[in-house]
């Protein structure tokens, strides 16, 4: 519970979820809704994935990111949006995000 | 099946069982404390396990959008659909399996009874609509 508490925290990543509310999208073009480097993204994914908020689906040879939230999780995000002001610009913070594993464009 | 699929599979019968085994040990213990030592009354066994029953739907609602069991969808449309469907029905589930518990903790019986069985036909038929309907939609745009 705790991974989802700190996947949650983030802006950036409350704004992936509410995007892949919507549909499911491939990594490029979520990380085209952030004015953050690729690195970072793949960071964010990494951490929504470890927390089991976001599954990857292999569709042909690009990869989808589709949501994985329980409905009280998916309360929970809309409650976290409730007191959290989503239209602060999104920022990297190096204290927030671990260090990308891998160097490149994101997954 | 690959590998992935086998884990998905194991972990989709490992959570029936905990799920199942909750549910028949409460049974069980309520049984007993009625039967064996008469420390609840006949009543108030079946509403409780009722109440359990109704919790059990509430979880199985509330972890439907996370399970992604059987074969994967070949196209980001048809996940969409999926994922549409899942939510609903989770939500659906959630809420009719709480009202479910709720009424049996505290409504009169005949009450509880069928408004606990209207919550659920409730819940059912969003689902089963939602479900045609997204259909249905898909269907069409992806014909035009």
């Amino acid at each position: 519970m705790n991974t989802v508490f700190k996947a949650l925290s983030d802006p950036t990543r409350r704004k992936v979820l509410e995007l892949l509310r919507k549909q499911p999208m491939t990594a490029g073009e979520l990380a085209g809704h952030f004015p953050v480097s690729r690195p970072t993204m793949s960071a964010h994914f990494a951490v929504l994935r470890e927390a089991d908020l976001i599954e990857p689906t292999k569709i042909g040879t690009t990869i989808t990111y589709q949501l994985k939230l329980s409905v009280l999780e998916d309360a929970l995000l809309g409650f976290v949006g409730l007191f959290s002001d989503s239209r602060k610009p999104t920022t990297d913070n190096p204290q927030d995000i671990p260090e990308p594993t891998q160097k490149g464009p994101a997954e | 099946m690959s590998d992935e699929a086998t884990i998905r599979a194991r972990q989709s019968i490992r959570r029936a069982l905990v799920q199942t085994g909750a549910l028949l040990v409460g049974t069980l213990l309520l049984t007993v404390a009625h039967k064996l030592f008469g420390w609840i009354d006949n009543d108030t066994t079946t509403r409780a396990l009722m109440v359990l029953f109704g919790l059990f739907l509430a979880a199985m609602g509330n972890t439907m959008p996370k399970q992604n069991d059987g074969p994967p969808s070949p196209t980001p449309e048809l996940v969409a659909v999926r994922q549409s469907i899942t939510r609903v029905g989770g939500r659906a589930m959630l809420i009719g399996g709480l009202v479910w518990a709720v009424l049996w903790a505290f409504a009169p019986r005949d009450v509880a009874q069928v408004g606990g069985i209207l919550a659920i036909v409730t819940a059912v038929i969003v689902m089963l609509v939602h479900a045609v309907w997204r259909f249905r939609t898909h269907r069409r745009s992806s014909a035009s």
